[in-house]
Formats: structure tokens, C-alpha cells, sequence
């Protein structure tokens, strides 16, 4: 028996932490249709259940849109059993407008239960965590030993025993409860990992990544189960329409714009990063504090060469003391007074010298 | 660095103006109103170009202000002396700065100059002009100065470094202005602005508990609603299910039935079919080789009535034995018998023949005379007949030729006589030729009459004579009626025919001759014909009867020939004997017991006929016999092997028995195909239905059940549409609640957002801040280094002036002066204006000093001194002497009060 494990597909996001409205608007979009695309890639593999770990959407004010994609998207493959288990994200707004449950979607509540697969032989159980239940599901969850249990829950990994009221999975108290695959969800980057000498933990991520800190691959997982001999083989399934990547750039020692812009295209051409793609790159490395630097004009220069560019620049200044100890100027005068500054950090000296320097050269002070 | 000469074309009012300049102190003493300043103010823009060129007052516009008043080209020459070279510098001003015109020559080789460019003051003297009019160039009534950036670089001789002390008023200002934007105490301060936002979205944000609250209760009402809905759900569900179980139950019911009803039927033909099976005792035969069978037996009456017609009687079987004894080893006995039959009837002609082939003696004699007379040959019968016919004929022709002869010579008469007498002769002739064969007819026919009488009297044959003349007679009244006739009909056409009698006579000849001649022939040919077999007559009356006595005498003689051939007798006999004797031959084959006597052979032969049709007859019918016997045995064959080899004993009627064993079959195979198919809807029942399942199922609930379900369904479908309404409303309350929750959202992130911009930008308004204090420690860190020789320069004009220590003098980093006054440390602006004016002489030195240590510039003082009191002016003539020993002084003053005592040289104005 096929079954796919998703979770955090947070439909409905805003997306626009990073990009304009109609870009943020499109990767909506994106978003309901890589759903969609995972529930075709379901029917096309004979897939019998979906398990959905959590934060189905990203707000408890569902669109229209959005809504009828995942109700549609139920109610149209009837021979798919839908798993859906609320998140930290998820609120009533989806389930309250359904005027009638579909039968092939299960829902699960506070307390522990247990929905039947394969003529008995695989058993869904699950809880939605909450303050009040988060530490009492450790002692109230029973499964049968004879099933091949997969047991769903949304929370954060946590080894060490969950604080009252947080939203936390303990894995070390799951050990040895005959658990054979965790389904879980609230991180964002696919994870598995052994559980106990029988069972494995999954988070499989997000299907799409929605800001920097989501970067690398993103999907589902796939599971092959045969109930008869209780094994299982798992396998992630990238399915996201876009990738979002984390690109450093050292520019140390460069001077100018231009010199920047050569490392990035050095780095880029290493890369090989596609058009469709996000990128964010990251300035780093030492420059000088007289360095020309202009992030506004490399992000004009690079944006047409992929779907959505941002630039930080998280390079560090450098301040040649050396250079200005004997130099009789105003600057000479300044830096010096700086570099004796005991209320300012090292950075903060670099800042100041910096702001000065261009001040007086008459550029912008950033 | 100094000033030779300059020469103004048109300068506000001064025009064509030449004023050359020596070294030391040059003194323009002019009244007031002569252009002392105007002169001033063109060295200046000769060297920096106009100031506040914007401005509309028209005093602060320098452009405008120097306009020539006159019109005119509008600029000057300036002859200058730098770094050893001479120079003339010539500008011309338009009415806009794009107008102006500068060029600046070598003044030895009178080319152009690069070493300079328009900007020429900034370039000589490394201050800009502001910097110049506070230090190089005092303007009346401006004395007042301080250090400028410029004046700080040319001081820390920086002046070629434009990114540094030189810029430090502007990066001060720009501190200055980019803190007050940012201020976090200022309104208008972007740090400002965005602690109000903060705070705004802070209240908001904290308010937004209160909708988070109203959410989780809403919330609870509806997981209440929805709760209760899902309850009552499935609570109607199993009612549902337990109303269509009741109503189904009927279903199942028929469903039982039927499927017993299946059993029962299948049992049923299970049996018949068994029943039927039974009959046979091994195996069924299949349809076609049964119906193969049937076709065969129903060949088998047939066959026995074949064997029955074909049957032979004890006396047909005898006799066949006996008659094949007879004709044993003769096959072709039938053909042979026919044959023998023939000779028989040949054998009674031969006897006939024989027994009329003998002559009476008459006979014998007249074929004794006939051979006598036909010695010559036998005339043919055809022969005789053709000279009878010759005959007959030419005595037709000569009893109408008498006749033709008379009308010929009658008609060559009547021609020869002319046409005048014809009708004579016609009438006469007509009546007379009329009468003439009327009454020669009577007579000949009379004449044949007596002939014929006579003849018989006599009996001698005379009948032709006879005849001819009646035919001759009658041919006369023939003719005689004829001419009568003609003559009535010819009596008005005579006269033409006569005409054309000439023509019919010669006609008339023509046949008379040939008929003549035909005649004779015949007549000879007769006689010549009758004469060869002995005949003569006499007249030819006896002609025709001699014809016809001879051809009787010819058949006669034929008769009796034949009759009197004996050779050939002969041979009839010798075939008449071996004839007989084969068929006594033949028929002893047959009969060899019993001789048979030639009156016995047509008999004989015909019993033999007869027994030979009765052998073949029989023998036919025997094998025909065995023939159908052995079909018949064939088909009994046939049958009784089937039947033994489907272990059925055969019955008397075979026939019979194959039609009861196809009817069998037959209910055999409808039993089996209605036991197939009922055995298939039993299977097909059996595969869609789960028979077990559905005949377990017991009757469940009955009606009262049903109506208590259906009761509850009521109540269940009211209270749903109620909680439908519920959720619907709550759900209407949730999603503003969640907008407002998702707007607060939306603050929260804004806020945070917000807050960190904040910090950073108060982070950066920090360091800047930090920065322009820093920049500001430095700048005066910077200058400090030159406050204590400028000090010292100072005190030295200061005591040069006032003749006064300068102890009370201070200078700060900023090169600003304060004195001590009052015990207090007081600016210049405290002081009186001649005061002012002095320290601002006095630090303008003190700076020009400080800035040219080395090439000193010229110093243009328009009218210092006219604040000072008389005390002072000593001194300021004494400065003028001491500072007209170091550098090229311009002096421009009114009055001699202020120029007297000065070691001055007057510069030489040359106005046009």
C-alpha cells in the first residue's frame, strides 16, 4: 500500500516577506497548484491515503481559493483516504465551512484515534497537541503491536521531556510503543530518522519554500507499505515548483561595485543556479571602510537572472589604523580619535569611519 | 603673487578705466562715488566670477549690479604676477554665466595660458570665494571673519584635498540635517515617526487579545455545533441504515425467495434430468449421429418392401432354374432370337416365290410372241407416253389448222380488195365464215358421232378418229360462235382494222408454217416409232390406238418375263432349303429332345420368345431380389450396432425404437439445458449476492420500529438546519474575527518588523551622531595645531593697531576670537564696530599669515578703518606700513584722514 506523508504545505501564505504583491500573489498560486500536483502524483501512483501532518493552511482565515482546491481536491479523489491532522497553524475556518465532511477525509481531535488501513492491518492514529493534552498523550496512547502503526503529530522535535504547554514531540517518550512511523510535522526541512529499533520518525518538510530560511529541497515522502509482512520503504518526493537558495559571496578585498560583481558572477557560474529559481546572496568577507559598494545596483544588475534576487550585504568593514597614523588631516585627525573611541565596538568604529569617510567624499551614507 | 595692472572696459559705472599697481601698499584715494568699491568688487570677479548670480535684489546680483551703466562691453583685464610669471587674465560678462568669456595670456609671449583657469581665484589663491572675501579681500563695511573650511585647508594645507577638513562644513551640515531627519526627539525625525507607529501598532497589537479571546470562544461554540452536527449525523446515519435495513428487508426477503425458488427448480431438473438419463444404459448418443441413425432406419420399410415385391414364388424360382438350364451360356439369346425370327419370315417368302413362279401355256406363247416382237429391245414406258402426248398434240394443231388456213386467206383477201370493199366482203365474209364453221362444226361432230358408232358396231378400235373429229366439230361451232360474235362486236371498228389486217396475216402465215411442219414431224416420228415394233397404219385414226395397244402389250411382256426367269427360281430354292435347314438347326439348340417340323418353326420360335422374356423377366426380378435383401440386411446391420453400442436391446420395430430413443434424447437434453440454465442464475445469484449473508439475515424490526425511526429522522433533520443556521452565523462571527485577527496579525508582523527597523536605524543614528561628534573632536583637534601661530600673528596686528597688549586676545580651534573683558571671555559681537572691524583686520592677517607662508598674496582693503576713532588710525596706518612691507596692499579709502601717514603709494587710474 502507497501512502504520502506531507505536512506544512501552509496554504495560503502570504509570501510576502521577501517578494512584491504579484509575485507574492503568483507563488500563492504556486503553492495551491503544487497541492494539487501532489494529489495527481497520487492518483498516478495508486496512492491510498495522504497523510497530512499539520499546518494544512498558513492562517485560520482561509481564502475562497484555497478552501475549494482542498476540498475539491478531496472530494474528487474518493478513492484516496485524507489523514488531516491541525496544526499550530490551522484553525477552524477550513473544517467549518465544509457543510458536510467528506468520507474519505479523517479528522483527529485532542485525544488519541485510530483509523483502520488495509483490512485492519495498518493502523492511522493520531492527536492534535495542545496545551492541556502535550504531556498526558505519552501515557494515553495504546496501539497494537500486530499493526504496522504510523502515528501522526505536529510539533516541534524535542528529545528532552516537553514542557507543560508547549507544542513539543517528545520522541524519547514515543520509544517502544510499537510506533513503525512517526508522521510529523512542524519543521520545515525534510528529516527521518530512527525512532526506537522498530519504528522511524519523519518530518517531510514543506512542499514549497516560502522564505530564505527555507531554502534546498522540498516535497513529500512516499511510503510503500506491505502490510502483510509489516515493512515499509520511504521515499522524498521533491515536488516544489520553485527552489530557494542561500548563496555567499566573500568579497573581501574588493573595492568596487564592479569587483563585486565579478565574484557574484564568479560564484554563479559555479553554481549553476536556474532562471526559475530565488536566490539570496549573501555578501561576506572583510572590505575596506573606503570600499564602493552599491547592493541596490548588483540586485539590478542579477535580478533579471532569476525568478526573485535579494542581495545582504553582511560584509564586515576593515579599518587600516596603520595607514592613517601619520596622516595629517582631517581624516588622519578622525580615525585616530576613532580607533581611541573606548564606548564603540570594533564594527561600530569600522561603521563610524565609514559613515565619515563617505560623508566627507561627499557619497551617501547608508 | 601680485597685481600689475587692470584695465575695465565697462564695470557697473566705471568705463575704460586703466590702473596700474605697484608693490607694497597702493592707495586708491577717491570721493565717494568715484568706484572705489565697484573697482573692488571687479578685481574680485575678475578672479572668482559673480556671486548670488540668483538673486533678484538687485544689489545682492552682482551680475546685475555691475551692469555697465553706459552699456558697452561689459568686463575688463587683470595683469597679475604669479609664481614668476606674468599673466593677463580678460573677462567679458553676458547677461548669464554661459555668456562670459574668459581667457588668460602669458603676459612675455602673449599666448594663451593653461596654467589657470576660469576659476582662477580659487586656483591662485587655494580659497574659495567666500573664503577670500574673509580673509584676502575685506570689502567695505565687512571686516568681521573666521576660519573656513577652505581657509582651515589652506591653513593645513589640505587645499588640494577636496575630501577632507576643506569639506567638513558640508559633512557637518549634512550631519546635522540627516540627525534632524532621523531624530527620535524631533516630529518630523524618521525615528521619531516610527516610535509613533510603534506605539500605535503596540495598543493594536495588544488588543488584539481581546479578538483572539472572541475567536476561542466562537470557536467553542462551533467545535460545539459541529460536534453536535456530527453526533446527530451519525445518529441519523445509523437510523438511516437501520430504516433502509428495515426497508431493505424485504429486498433480502424476495431475495430468499428467489434463491430457494433457484434451489428448488435446480433440484427438480437435476432429477428430471437423472430420470431421463436413465433410460440409457450407456452412453447418450449425440444429436447428429443420432439423427444419422434415424435417417437410416427410416430407409428400412422401404427396403423390406423392396425385398417383399421383389419376392419369388416356389414355380418362379422353378422355372427360372429351368429356363436359365436352357439358356445357360447364352447371353445374347434375345438379339440372336430376333435374328432367327427374320429368317423365318424370309423363309415364308422364299416358299411364296417359289410357289408362284410357274407359266400356263397361254402365257408361255405371248411371251413367245412378245420376245419375238421386242427382239430389238423393250421400248420404256416413258417413251410411249411422250409419243402419245407428240401425237395427241399435233392432231389438236391439225384440226384448228384447216381453220387458220381459211381465216388467212380470208384476211389476205380482204387486204388485197381494199378498204372500200371490205365491209362487202366483211359482212358477206363474216356471215359466211360464221355460217361455214357453224355448220363444218355440225358436220364433223356428226361425222365423229357415226365414227364412233361405227367402231363399236365393228368393234374396232376407232375411238381417237371419233374423237378427233368431234373435237374438230366442236372446234368449228367454237369457231363459228366466235366470228359471229366478232362480226356483231367489229361492225364500226372494221374499217380501221383492215388497217392493220396486212400485219395479222403475215403473223397468221408464220404460225400456219410452223404448226404445219410440227405436224408432219409428229406424224413421221409415229409412224417411224409404230413401225419398229412391227405396226403400220394406214390412216391416222389407228395411230392413237396402236399407241396405246403397244404399251399394254409392254407390261405384259414385263409380267411374263418375270414370271419365266428360272435361274432365278433356282437359287430362291437353294436359299429356301439352307434357310430351313438352320432354323431346324437353331431350334434343336433349344429343343434337342424334340425335332421340329418346318411348319412348326414360326411356333417354335415364337415359344422361345416367349420363354426368353419370362428368363430375363425373371432373372431381373431375382436379382433385383437379392439386391434389396441385401440393403435391408445392410440397414439391420446398421441399427442393431448402434443399439449395442449404446446398450439398448433391440426391438421388434426398430423404427419405432429410434424415434423413442430421439424423443429421449431429445427430453434429455432439454432436461440438461434447463438444468444449465438454472444452475447459472443459481451461480450468477450465488456470485452477486452473499447468498450466506442474506440467508442469515432475520427480519429486522417491523413497522412500529420504522415509524419511530422515521419520527426521529424528523427531529434529527430540524435540529441539523438549526445547527446549519448556528454555524453559519458563528462562522460569519469567525471570519471577521479572523480578518480582524489577520489584521492584528499583520500588525504584529509590521511591528516587528518596525521595531527591528528601528533599531537599526537608531543603531545608525547613534553612530552618526557619533560620528559627527568624533568628526568634530577632530576637525578642532586638527586646527588647534595652527590656533597658536595665528594667536601669535593676531596679537602682533592687534598690538600694531591699538597699540595695546593683546593678552586679553584669545583664539580658539575654530579661530575664533574672545576677549577677556569684564573677567569674561567676550566674542567680538559684544565689542563696538570699530572694535569689530579691527579684530576682523587683525585675524585676517593673522590667517592670511597662517595660510601664504611663502608667495604672499595682494590684500584688497576697501575703506577697514572707517569705524576706527581718530586714536586709532595711527595704528592703522602703521599696519597698513608694516603689512605694505610684506604683501601687495590695495587700499581703497574717501578720505585723506585715512590714508595720511601711510607710507602709500597712489595707484594711477587712468579713466578714459
Amino acid at each position: 500500500m502507497k501512502i504520502i506523508h506531507c505536512a506544512d504545505l501552509h496554504l495560503d501564505s502570504k509570501m510576502t516577506s521577501n517578494l512584491t504583491k504579484e509575485k507574492a500573489r503568483e507563488r500563492k498560486v504556486e503553492l495551491l497548484n503544487t497541492f494539487d500536483r501532489m494529489l495527481r502524483y497520487a492518483e498516478e501512483q495508486q496512492v491510498e491515503a495522504v497523510l497530512i501532518a499539520g499546518d494544512l493552511f498558513d492562517t485560520n482565515h482561509v481564502s475562497a481559493a484555497a478552501r475549494n482546491v482542498v476540498r475539491d481536491g478531496i472530494r474528487n479523489h474518493r478513492e484516496i483516504q485524507f489523514y488531516y491532522l491541525e496544526g499550530n497553524h490551522d484553525g477552524d475556518s477550513f473544517l467549518g465551512s465544509l457543510e458536510e465532511i467528506p468520507d474519505n477525509l479523517k479528522l483527529f481531535d485532542h485525544s488519541w484515534r485510530t483509523y483502520p488501513l488495509a483490512d485492519g492491518r495498518i493502523a492511522v492514529t493520531g492527536v492534535e497537541l495542545d496545551r492541556d493534552n502535550s504531556v498526558s498523550i505519552y501515557n494515553t496512547l495504546a496501539l497494537n503491536a500486530e499493526c504496522f502503526n504510523i502515528v501522526m503529530l505536529h510539533g516541534q522535535e524535542a528529545e528532552a521531556a516537553p514542557k507543560e504547554g508547549a507544542e513539543t514531540v517528545s520522541l524519547r517518550k514515543l520509544k517502544n510503543r510499537g510506533i513503525d512511523y512517526l508522521a510529523l510535522g512542524h519543521i520545515h526541512t525534510f528529516k527521518i530518522g530512527d525512532l526506537d529499533g522498530r519504528g522511524k520518525y519523519c518530518y517531510p518538510g514543506c512542499l514549497e519554500g516560502r522564505g530564505f530560511d527555507e531554502c534546498g529541497e522540498h516535497g513529500f515522502v512516499l511510503l510503500d507499505i506491505d502490510a502483510e509482512k509489516g515493512t515499509m520503504r520511504h521515499e522524498f518526493v521533491p515536488i516544489a515548483e520553485r527552489r530557494l537558495y542561500t548563496l555567499e559571496v566573500d568579497v573581501s578585498e574588493c573595492m568596487t561595485t564592479a569587483d563585486i560583481a565579478d565574484r557574484i558572477r564568479q560564484a554563479l557560474e559555479r553554481e549553476k543556479i536556474s532562471e526559475r529559481n530565488m536566490l539570496k546572496l549573501v555578501l561576506v568577507g572583510e572590505v575596506d571602510v573606503e570600499c564602493e559598494k552599491n547592493t541596490e545596483l548588483l540586485t539590478k544588475m542579477f535580478a533579471s537572472e532569476f525568478y526573485f534576487l535579494k542581495i545582504s550585504d553582511e560584509t564586515r568593514f576593515q579599518v587600516d589604523y596603520k595607514a592613517f597614523a601619520l596622516d595629517e588631516s582631517l581624516k588622519g585627525e578622525f580615525v585616530r580619535l576613532v580607533e581611541k573611541a573606548e564606548d564603540l565596538s570594533p564594527e561600530q568604529k569600522a561603521a563610524v569611519v565609514r559613515y565619515a569617510i563617505r560623508a566627507l567624499a561627499g557619497e551617501e551614507l547608508e | 603673487m601680485r597685481l600689475i595692472s587692470c584695465h575695465i572696459e565697462n564695470f557697473g559705472k566705471l568705463h575704460d578705466l586703466t590702473m596700474d599697481f605697484e608693490d607694497g601698499c597702493n592707495v586708491i584715494l577717491q570721493e565717494n562715488g568715484w568706484g572705489k568699491s565697484t573697482l573692488a568688487a571687479f578685481i574680485k570677479v575678475m578672479l572668482y566670477g559673480f556671486e548670488e548670480e540668483k538673486s533678484r535684489d538687485g544689489l545682492k546680483n552682482e551680475r546685475k549690479r555691475y551692469r555697465p551703466w553706459q552699456g558697452g562691453v561689459y568686463g575688463g583685464r587683470l595683469e597679475f604676477e604669479a609664481e614668476g610669471k606674468r599673466y593677463i587674465a580678460a573677462r567679458t560678462f553676458g547677461t548669464k554665466e554661459k555668456e562670459d568669456t574668459f581667457s588668460l595670456r602669458e603676459k612675455d609671449t602673449n599666448l594663451e595660458s593653461r596654467a589657470y583657469s576660469a576659476n582662477l581665484g580659487e586656483e591662485l589663491f587655494s580659497l574659495d570665494c567666500g573664503s577670500f572675501c574673509r580673509t584676502v579681500f575685506v570689502s567695505q563695511n565687512d571686516c568681521e571673519t573666521f576660519a573656513t573650511d577652505s581657509v582651515n585647508a589652506k591653513i593645513g594645507n589640505l587645499a588640494e584635498d577636496t575630501d577632507d577638513i576643506n569639506n567638513y562644513e558640508n559633512v557637518n551640515q549634512r550631519f546635522v540635517n540627516l540627525l534632524n531627519q532621523m531624530s527620535p526627539g524631533r516630529k518630523t525625525g524618521s525615528l521619531y515617526k516610527k516610535k509613533e507607529e510603534i506605539v500605535q501598532l503596540e495598543l493594536s497589537v495588544r488588543a488584539s487579545g481581546d479578538v483572539e479571546h472572541a475567536i476561542e470562544e466562537i470557536g467553542g461554540r462551533l467545535r460545539e455545533k459541529l460536534a453536535e452536527q456530527q453526533t446527530l449525523k451519525e445518529e441519523q446515519a445509523q437510523l438511516l441504515k437501520k430504516q433502509r435495513e428495515i426497508g431493505a428487508f424485504k429486498d433480502i426477503q424476495a431475495k430468499q425467495e428467489k434463491y430457494k425458488e433457484l434451489c428448488r427448480e435446480y433440484g427438480e431438473r437435476k432429477a428430471e434430468a437423472e430420470e431421463e438419463k436413465k433410460y440409457f444404459p450407456g452412453r447418450v448418443p449425440d444429436a447428429e449421429e443420432l439423427e444419422g441413425i434415424i435417417a437410416l432406419g427410416t430407409g428400412l420399410p422401404a427396403a423390406q418392401e423392396s425385398a417383399r415385391i421383389y419376392g419369388m414364388s416356389e414355380e418362379e424360382r422353378s422355372r427360372l432354374a429351368q429356363l436359365a438350364e436352357r439358356f445357360r451360356g447364352k447371353e445374347s439369346v434375345p438379339d440372336e432370337l430376333r435374328e432367327w425370327e427374320e429368317k423365318e419370315r424370309r423363309l415364308g417368302a422364299l416358299k411364296v416365290t417359289l410357289a408362284e413362279s410357274s407359266l400356263d401355256p397361254k402365257d408361255a406363247e405371248r411371251l413367245e410372241d412378245y420376245n419375238k416382237r421386242f427382239a430389238g429391245g423393250v421400248p420404256q414406258i416413258e417413251t410411249l407416253e411422250k409419243v402419245i402426248s407428240d401425237w395427241n398434240g399435233s392432231a389438236e394443231k391439225k384440226s384448228v389448222l384447216g381453220q387458220k388456213k381459211l381465216n388467212y386467206e380470208t384476211w389476205q383477201r380482204v387486204a388485197a380488195s381494199g378498204a372500200d370493199r371490205a365491209d362487202r366482203r366483211a359482212g358477206g365474209g363474216e356471215s359466211f365464215s360464221g355460217g361455214f364453221f357453224l355448220a363444218m362444226g355440225t358436220i364433223l361432230i356428226l361425222a365423229g358421232i357415226l365414227l364412233a358408232t361405227v367402231h363399236v358396231g365393228a368393234a374396232l378400235p376407232q375411238p381417237a378418229a371419233a374423237a378427233a373429229l368431234g373435237l374438230l366439230g366442236a372446234a368449228c361451232l367454237v369457231a363459228g360462235v366466235i366470228q359471229r360474235r366478232r362480226s356483231a362486236a367489229r361492225k364500226g371498228a372494221e374499217a380501221s382494222e383492215a388497217l392493220q389486217a396486212n400485219d395479222g396475216l403475215q403473223q397468221m402465215q408464220r404460225e400456219i408454217l410452223e404448226e404445219e411442219a410440227f405436224i408432219g414431224k409428229v406424224d413421221r416420228d409415229t409412224r417411224r416409232f409404230l413401225a419398229e415394233y412391227g405396226i403400220v397404219c394406214d390412216r391416222d385414226e389407228e395411230i392413237l390406238d396402236s399407241l396405246y395397244g403397244l404399251k399394254s402389250d409392254i407390261r405384259d411382256y414385263i409380267t411374263l418375263s418375270q414370271r419365266s426367269r428360272d435361274a432365278e427360281l433356282a437359287e430362291a430354292r437353294d436359299s429356301y432349303r439352307k434357310l430351313s435347314a438352320q432354323i431346324r438347326d437353331f431350334l434343336k439348340g433349344y429343343y434337342p429332345e424334340d425335332p421340329v417340323e418346318e411348319a412348326e418353326y414360326s411356333r417354335r420360335l415364337a415359344e422361345l420368345s416367349e420363354e426368353c422374356s419370362a428368363y430375363i423377366r425373371l432373372r431381373e426380378k431375382n436379382e433385383n431380389y437379392l439386391k434389396a435383401k441385401e440393403a435391408l440386411e445392410g440397414i439391420q446391420k446398421e441399427l442393431l450396432e448402434f443399439l449395442e453400442s449404446i446398450l439398448l436391446p433391440p426391438q421388434q420395430d426398430l423404427q419405432a425404437q429410434l424415434l423413442e430413443i430421439q424423443r429421449h434424447c431429445h427430453s434429455l437434453q432439454v432436461c440438461g439445458r434447463e438444468l444449465e440454465n438454472v444452475e447459472k442464475r443459481k451461480e450468477a445469484f450465488e456470485v452477486s449476492e452473499d447468498v450466506e449473508k442474506i440467508m442469515k439475515i432475520a427480519p429486522a424490526g417491523g413497522a412500529e420500529d420504522l415509524q419511530d425511526i422515521n419520527v426521529r429522522l424528523e427531529e434529527i433533520a430540524e435540529r441539523l438546519e438549526k445547527i446549519l443556521s448556528y454555524i453559519a452565523d458563528y462562522n460569519r462571527q469567525a471570519d471577521d474575527l479572523r480578518e480582524a485577527a489577520d489584521r492584528a496579525a499583520e500588525d504584529f508582523d509590521r511591528l516587528t518588523q518596525l521595531k527591528e527597523e528601528y533599531r537599526l536605524e537608531r543603531e545608525k543614528y547613534e553612530l552618526l551622531k557619533r560620528t559627527r561628534e568624533l568628526l568634530e573632536q577632530a576637525k578642532l583637534s586638527f586646527t588647534a595645531k595652527y590656533t597658536e601661530p595665528i594667536r601669535q600673528s593676531l596679537a602682533k596686528y592687534y598690538e600694531l593697531l591699538t597699540k595695546d597688549g593683546a593678552g586679553s586676545l584669545h583664539v580658539d580651534a575654530n579661530a575664533d576670537i574672545t576677549v577677556d573683558e569684564q573677567g569674561m571671555q567676550r566674542e567680538p559681537r559684544f565689542f563696538s564696530t570699530g572694535y569689530r572691524d579691527l579684530f576682523g583686520v587683525c585675524m585676517r592677517m593673522a590667517l592670511i599669515d597662517a595660510m601664504y607662508p611663502e608667495e604672499k598674496p595682494f590684500v584688497v582693503l576697501d575703506d577697514p578703518f572707517a569705524n576706527l576713532d581718530a586714536g586709532k588710525l595711527a595704528g592703522a596706518m602703521e599696519f597698513l606700513n608694516r603689512i605694505g612691507g610684506e604683501y601687495q596692499v590695495l587700499y581703497f579709502t574717501c578720505h585723506h584722514s585715512r590714508a595720511a601717514g601711510a607710507e602709500l603709494s597712489y595707484a594711477g587710474a587712468k579713466p578714459s
